[in-house]
């Protein structure tokens, strides 16, 4: 569980967040809206202990302890799609016969299949962001926390990521997505919560949302 | 294997060829100490220890180069271009000119600690949340420059005999000597088995801090450690053999083309590498225009630079 109560954080004198309080609970998918300056990203730096806040309370866990994908995360050098996918394999699978099946189920369900052995710089943007996604996942951690990762992909395809972060969380996992895509958010996710200006201004179900 | 292979065959020729007009059967004669005269000396005080030195010389460059281009995402990452071996110059200037006065092992720790100042200064840079692996190789490189000025400086000062500088800034083996080669293997094998220790975390800090944070990876902790290794590599080098370019850049460029990205393999053919080009190179420098010897960093420049624009052209 994670909890922020009354978050404040004030960087060079300008309030990012005015008292922001919500909780995560977990084994649900949220998603965090809100326009460009909102504050999503803030959030997620105090729950990963990125930032810290000038008044108010964050109670989060171990930041190991969760899978995070930042935004606009630069280009790992020298590795490929495949290698760097087999990072996040590594550091929970020692069985080293079943990583190479790991990484070969993880390229199918993201559609990497033809991508494995390419230069990860090499690539699309809206595949590096498939990769990125397989590459959160594949840590196989109980709390994910990804920040925009579908910005890149097309219409067609991000429909399908999401249901598939919608499985994942169906396992057990706890996600907290910050996106623009309200539609998918809607769609998919347990619970909204949205910012406006350093505030929440909305925080409950898609159905609540609506009305 | 093969690049394991092609050492222990240019190591052999590199002992049977040189500039004294020996013949095989000479050399053989030295190697097996059948006689107590020129040829035992020039085979086991010239020769052998001109092949093992120049081995682990480049074997600690190509060492240095991956771990410095793994800890700071690099592609040219390479402690002789970036000034960490430049260090270790000044140091060793100060000492030709009389500067600096101490026991031979005190020079040798110096040399390693010179370059330890740099790279610590390198990597508070690269710990800046702003600084991208282009904006530090361009500060990595003006520090390098710097390095090299300075150094040079120190030695003009001196007025110290131009082979000397020569030796020191663009690289000599000339100098070889069974305790060189000790020191070398001690600094080599202990980085060595640094770096194997953190190999693990190798893949993690090249993702970037924030993803190597989530992987429960420190990337500032990693990093001063990863560039420690590396200084007291490029500080021994430096010590044993003088500034070499090129070597450290392009070695693991060339290793990961036959092992891939797989840290401990990376490591190890790095050093291999390393090893194996500074080995040609030094046998080009010194046969090339025999007796005269071009010192080995020209050398190692002009394999390497042509070798580093057919990556650059091939690199995405």
């Amino acid at each position: 569980m994670i909890t922020l109560s009354n978050a404040v954080v004030e960087i060079e004198h300008l309030k990012i967040l005015q008292g922001v309080s919500f909780e995560i609970s977990p084994n649900s998918f949220y998603c965090l809206v809100g326009p460009n300056g909102s504050g999503k990203t803030t959030v997620l730096k105090l729950i990963m202990k990125i930032l810290q806040v000038n008044s108010g309370n964050v109670d989060t866990v171990d930041p190991k302890d969760i899978s995070y994908l930042p935004q606009n995360l630069p280009d790992p050098p020298f590795l490929s799609v495949g290698e760097v996918i087999s990072v996040a394999i590594k550091k929970n699978n020692k069985g080293s016969d079943s990583r190479q099946e790991i990484l070969d189920a993880l390229a199918e369900q993201f559609h990497l299949e033809g991508l494995l052995e390419r230069n990860f710089s090499d690539i699309s943007a809206g595949e590096k962001q498939r990769v990125w996604l397989a590459f959160a996942i594949a840590q196989e951690k109980d709390m994910i926390i990804m920040d925009e990762p579908l910005s890149s992909v097309d219409r067609n395809s991000r429909e399908e990521f999401y249901s598939l972060l919608k499985e994942v969380s169906l396992e057990g996992r706890t996600l907290l997505v910050v996106t623009h895509d309200i539609d998918m958010a809607l769609h998919y996710a347990d619970k909204i919560i949205s910012l406006q200006g350093g505030r929440v201004v909305f925080d409950g179900s898609p159905s609540e949302f609506v009305s | 294997m093969a690049v394991v292979a092609a050492t222990f065959v240019f190591a052999i020729v590199g002992v049977f060829a040189g500039p004294s007009d020996l013949s095989f059967q000479d050399t053989y004669n030295g190697l097996m100490r059948s006689d107590d005269g020129v040829m035992t000396t020039v085979v086991w005080s010239i020769r052998i220890p001109r092949v093992i030195l120049s081995v682990l010389v480049g074997a600690s460059l190509g060492l240095s180069g991956v771990l410095i281009q793994l800890s700071t995402r690099s592609p040219i990452g390479d402690p002789n271009l970036f000034g960490i071996g430049g260090g270790a110059v000044i140091f060793m200037a100060a000492v030709t000119v009389g500067l600096i006065s101490i026991p031979v092992y005190g020079v040798f720790l110096g040399a390693m600690a010179s370059s330890l100042i740099v790279a610590l200064f390198l990597t508070a840079l690269s710990s800046n949340r702003n600084l991208t692996p282009v904006k530090f190789a361009i500060m990595g490189i003006a520090v390098g420059a710097l390095m090299v000025s300075l150094g040079t400086s120190v030695i003009s000062y001196g007025r110290v005999f131009p082979s000397q500088v020569i030796g020191l800034v663009a690289g000599s083996f000339s100098a070889s000597s069974w305790q060189l080669i000790y020191f070398l293997t001690c600094s080599l094998f202990a980085c060595l088995a640094g770096s194997l220790v953190f190999s693990s975390r190798l893949l993690p800090i090249t993702l970037g801090d924030d993803i190597a944070k989530s992987l429960g990876v420190n990337p500032i902790k990693t990093r001063i450690y990863l560039m420690s290794i590396a200084a007291a590599l490029a500080g021994s080098s430096v010590y044993a053999g003088g500034l070499i370019g090129f070597v450290a850049l392009i070695s693991p460029h060339i290793g990961r083309r036959f092992v891939g990205n797989s840290p401990v393999s990376l490591i190890l053919i790095s050093a291999f590498t390393g090893g194996l080009l500074t080995l040609l190179s030094d046998q080009v420098a010194r046969l090339l225009f025999a007796p005269i010897e071009l010192p080995v960093g020209l050398a190692t420049t002009m394999l390497g630079a042509p070798l580093m624009m057919y990556l650059a052209w091939r690199y995405k």
